[in-house]
Order: C-alpha cells, then sequence, then structure tokens
C-alpha cells in the first residue's frame, strides 16, 4: 500500500555566517502509513525538531534542505508556497510544546479557531466557521464551549492551551498530525489527559500521528511504532513493542535505563542509570559512528568509520557495528 | 557538630492569597498551604509532589524565607527561621539555597559562569579574590563541568550543563539545605539521569538535604525517601516511595500513579 508519508534521504543543513554548517539531519528516510502513529525519540539537539518542521517545510531561511518528501505521493520539496500554504492544516497539521506561545495572546481563542477554518474553507459564512469552531471545541474536551471559545490564552490553563492548539489543528481536517513534544511542558496528571484526548482523535479522525518526544514513556502510550534519532541519523526502527522492549542500539537502550522505573522492581538503590558525556555537535563531521564516544559496548571499528543500516529482524533497522553496520 | 535537631520542622503552617480582579470589588481568596507539619531529617531527601497550583512552590519559598507565612512557624536546625534577622538571617541564608526549573532565567546572560558562580561568595563576603577564583574552579570540577568555561557565558552552555552551573552556584556557600523546584522539569531524561546521579553524588559527600519539589511521581521515587502528596495546600498522603506505589490510600495519589506515562504499556512502568 502506498504510504501517506514517505521521507527519502533527508538532509538538513543549519548555516551561519563564518561557521561550517551544521548538519542537523544526515539522511534520514522512513514512511507513515494511513493511521499509523510514529513516534520519534531522540534527546535534545538531535534534529527531532527539525524533522517535524522539515515536512511542513517551516526551516528557517538560513538553512539547506536535500532529499524528498512525498505526501499522498507529491513531492513536497518542489512544491510552491501557494500550493503548500493549501496543505498546511488542511493534510498535514502540527502542534508544538508550548502552545502559550504559539496562540495570539490579544484575539479571543475561539476566533483563533474560527480563522484557520476560514484560511481552508474560503466559501464558510462567518456563522459556519463559528460553528465549526464549537464543534471542535467540544470534540476537544470543553464542555462550557462558549466560554472557552470568549476567552483569551492566558484565562487558559497550559492544558487548555493545548486542547485549544489540537482544535486549531484538526478544524481543516488533516489527514496527518505532526506533534512535537506536546506534553514536555505539563504536569504529569495534565499530560496523561491530552496523551488521551490525542488517542481518542487519532481513532476517531482516522489521523495518522508522528510524534516526536525525548520520552519513551510517553511514546510507548502513544507510538505503533519508534524511530530512533541520534545526531541527525535514524540509528534504530522497529515497532513499539520491539524497540522498548528489546532495543537494539546501544542508544536507545541506555535512553531506556533513563526512564523512572517502578520502584518496587528495582531494588534498594533504585538506580537509574545516566549516559554520560553529550551528543556531538551538529558542526563537526564525527569520523565513526556519533554515539562512539558515549556508548559503553564500543569496539575498535566504532571510530574509524559510520556504521550503515542492516535488518537484524524483518522490520527491524539497526545502525550499528554490533549487528553488522 | 552532631545533631539530632531536624533540619526543617514545619508547624501548623497557612498561607493565603487573596487576588483582587482589576475595576472590580471583587476579591477571591486562594488558599495556598491549608495547615502544613512536617519534619525533614538531615542528610535525608524529601519530596513534595502535586499539580500545578497545589502550593508545593509556596512552601519552599517559605522554607527559603523568600515568602512570610501568615501563621505556624518554620525551623531550620533549630532556628525560628521567621524571627532571626540582620547577621542570624544572613547567615541561615547561606544555608538555604535554591535552584528552580528555568536556569535560562534563572542565570544572568551578561555574567560569565565564573561570576555567577562567585556571586554569593562576595555578596556574603567569602574569601579573598583568589580563594573566590580557585573556589569556582572547584566548583565546576565538583559538577562536572570543565573549568576553563568559567569565561563563559550561560547561553554557550547546553540546557543540562546551565543546570550544572545552577548547582554550581548553589553550592558555593556550602549550603545544608538545597531546595529543588522543579530543578528536573524540561530536561531531556538522559540529562535528568545524569543530574540525579550527580546530586546522588553530591549528597554522599556533603551531608546534603534535598527538598525536591515536583509533579512527576515517578521521578520522585526515584530520588526521595520520603514523599509528601499535595493537594490544595495540604499534605494528604505521605510516605516512603515503594508504599505510596504499592499502597496509596488517598485518590491524590492514586491520580497521580495512574497518570504516569507507559503504565500499562510494553513498558509495564508502575505496574505491580
Amino acid at each position: 500500500m502506498e504510504p501517506l508519508l514517505e521521507v527519502r534521504d533527508l538532509h538538513v543543513d543549519y548555516l551561519s555566517d563564518g561557521m561550517p554548517p551544521a548538519q542537523v539531519l544526515r539522511g534520514v528516510s522512513f514512511t507513515v502509513s494511513k493511521n499509523e502513529a510514529v513516534g520519534i525519540l531522540g534527546e535534545s539537539g538531535c534534529g527531532k525538531s527539525t524533522l517535524a518542521l522539515a515536512i511542513l517545510r517551516l526551516l528557517p531561511s538560513r538553512s539547506r534542505l536535500k532529499g524528498a518528501i512525498f505526501y499522498k505521493s507529491r513531492e513536497l520539496t518542489n512544491l510552491p508556497e501557494r500550493e503548500m500554504e493549501k496543505l498546511r492544516g488542511a493534510e498535514v497539521s502540527l502542534i508544538f510544546q508550548d502552545a502559550g506561545s504559539s496562540l495570539h495572546p490579544t484575539l479571543r481563542v475561539g476566533t483563533q479557531i474560527a480563522d484557520v477554518a476560514a484560511a481552508h474553507h474560503k466559501d464558510w459564512s462567518a456563522r459556519q466557521r463559528r460553528e465549526g469552531a464549537e464543534a471542535i471545541l467540544k470534540e476537544v474536551g470543553f464542555d462550557q464551549v462558549e466560554r472557552i471559545y470568549a476567552s483569551y490564552p492566558h484565562q487558559l490553563s497550559g492544558g487548555q492551551q493545548q486542547r485549544i492548539a489540537v482544535a486549531q489543528a484538526l478544524i481543516s481536517g488533516p489527514s496527518l498530525l505532526i506533534a512535537d513534544e506536546p506534553t514536555s511542558s505539563l504536569d504529569t496528571t495534565v499530560q496523561a489527559e491530552i496523551l488521551a484526548l490525542l488517542k481518542r482523535l487519532r481513532r476517531e479522525h482516522s489521523l495518522a500521528l508522528v510524534f516526536v518526544s525525548h520520552n519513551p514513556a510517553v511514546l510507548a502510550e502513544m507510538a505503533d511504532r519508534i524511530l530512533v534519532v541520534y545526531a541527525g541519523q535514524i540509528v534504530e526502527e522497529g515497532s513499539a513493542q520491539q524497540v522498548l522492549n528489546s532495543p537494539l542500539h546501544p542508544f536507545a537502550l541506555a535512553l531506556l535505563r533513563c526512564v523512572p522505573k517502578d520502584v518496587r522492581h528495582n531494588g534498594p538503590d533504585r538506580l537509574l542509570s545516566a549516559i554520560p558525556g553529550s551528543p556531538p555537535d551538529p558542526a563537526e563531521t564525527p569520523a565513526g559512528c556519533p554515539f562512539a564516544p558515549r556508548c559503553a559496548e564500543r569496539m575498535d571499528v566504532c571510530g574509524s568509520r559510520m556504521p550503515s543500516e542492516t535488518r537484524p529482524e524483518p522490520d527491524r533497522k539497526v545502525r550499528c557495528f554490533k549487528y553488522g553496520g | 557538630m552532631v545533631t539530632t535537631e531536624p533540619v526543617i520542622r514545619v508547624q501548623g503552617l497557612r498561607k493565603t492569597y487573596v487576588h483582587e480582579r482589576p475595576f472590580s470589588r471583587e476579591k477571591f481568596v486562594v488558599r495556598a498551604l491549608d495547615g502544613i507539619d512536617l519534619v525533614i531529617s538531615a542528610g535525608s531527601s524529601f519530596a513534595l509532589v502535586g499539580e500545578s497550583g497545589s502550593g508545593k512552590s509556596t512552601l519552599a519559598l517559605c522554607m527559603a524565607r523568600l515568602e512570610q507565612p501568615g501563621e505556624g512557624r518554620i525551623w531550620f536546625e533549630g532556628q525560628d527561621l521567621f524571627r532571626l534577622s540582620g547577621p542570624e538571617l544572613m547567615r541561615v541564608r547561606r544555608h538555604i539555597q535554591l535552584i528552580f526549573q528555568g536556569t535560562a532565567a534563572a542565570l544572568n546572560p551578561r555574567f560569565s559562569a565564573e561570576e555567577i558562580i562567585i556571586e554569593p561568595l562576595r555578596i556574603q563576603s567569602v574569601g579573598t579574590r583568589t580563594e573566590q577564583r580557585d573556589r569556582a574552579v572547584h566548583l565546576m570540577e565538583k559538577v562536572g563541568l570543565p573549568p576553563v568555561w568559567l569565561s563563559r557565558r550561560p547561553h554557550q552552555f547546553s540546557g543540562g550543563q546551565r543546570q550544572r552551573l545552577a548547582i554550581a552556584r548553589a553550592l558555593a556557600l556550602e549550603p545544608r539545605l538545597l531546595i529543588l523546584d522543579e530543578a528536573f522539569t524540561g530536561l531531556d531524561l538522559s540529562i535528568q539521569a545524569q543530574m540525579v546521579a550527580l546530586l546522588r553524588d553530591l549528597q554522599s559527600r556533603e551531608n546534603l538535604t534535598y527538598v525536591f519539589i515536583s509533579h512527576d511521581l515517578s521521578l520522585m521515587a526515584h530520588v526521595a525517601d520520603e514523599i509528601a502528596i499535595f493537594d490544595r495546600g495540604r499534605i494528604v498522603e505521605q510516605g516512603q516511595p515503594s508504599r505510596l506505589f504499592s499502597n496509596p490510600c488517598q485518590p491524590e495519589t492514586r491520580a497521580l500513579l495512574e497518570a504516569i506515562p507507559g503504565r500499562r504499556s510494553v513498558l509495564g512502568l508502575g505496574q505491580s
């Protein structure tokens, strides 16, 4: 079956004066099927947010993109900007970590949702827009729709603001939602509510989801399949079950060990094991595997050249010399 | 000095905030703290866990004497915190240090790392200029940052490194109580785990007492000896992490446990 989204050998560099370009994505390829939820797992600075922005062509002007992005078989990287505008929101939507800063502070949130509808349905009357916005507010879990419609962003809590962002993202009926750390600045209890909401909406709207997170536990809730990103490359790919239960790549394994487990299973010392060091500077091109300096299982070959992608099991990919590389 | 005196003893603490709406006589009262009693013993790690707005940060600010309670008392190593003034207060302030969530906002962007670490020493007039500099080098090493970075400014550090810098500054005056208010929030899991390891290591060497404030019960279970669950200005349940996880008695505790992501998934976190 034709995938909904296909990203092929995507490279993104950020350019700055007098400095070598920062290679933020170094050849990323993956697909997302209709109705599928794909989790993108990685640390800050690994390129996962850049990936989310690149799909919608929202990268800053001082950047360079190579590779191909197909959405419903249309190539997006050379699509005229006007076509791209039609696609954003109507076909592919995006929500960010901090909804509060993506909402206009002096406009009522209802108006801001209706404005999104207006951008895609030029023929809608003011009443249709308002009704559309009210209907979606109900869907994202608000009871007092009229009060919320008339509220300003600062009158709402962080969780409510994120619901507004979700309403904006869904009002034009997209087939793919990209969520970039949508719950990372929320309380655990509010996070649980937003995750439950996204799961329900995904089912009801037959949405495909690209969910970006640094937290394996959050992806355990949300993802069917997980891509682990390190230093701008996908280092492991597999079903959520495979990646979370039996990770192959040493980075994936190390990251999972950072998740606070149930204290009752951990014995008296309750140790979380930290990953030593920090990710490489994207402006420097490492000679070998970029994870090698932090890797507990490093071998001689790791510092000399980049491992290539292998398939140790059907439907699983990994980029590590342990598996041939 | 060997002492059985707890580091912190809180008794009957109450604090209300009164908000007035602009252009209206309408007032509403928020009970941020509604009768708090607790004891934190020296060298232990205590966590206050609750949702936003439950009052846990207000309690932290009272412990640091940055907020005045309406009623009740707090003793720090036996001294009544709200009766201290002048040089006595100055001395106690050295021993209680705070670390906040947003390090980007808590560190002066125009200061170098060295100036940031030395500032508390200057304010408290500790040591000569050379001694202060040596101290800064030593503190950088202690929190795992290369001392050659002392001339860097905060924006040249990553989020995790800035949090280390904030810890270095907090340790400059050799405090006995460190209050960490959502200090892990917004950090990557890998950085979070590094911070936990660093704090544990420091505690074993310096006889520090930690008070953590967080909404993340699963993480707190790994760092605290004792957890108090906060809800609307009250402690609704308190106990050791393993007891709270295996036998939560209050609905608020159960709600926090339920909210832990990955709980019922393949990761099996928080499952019995």
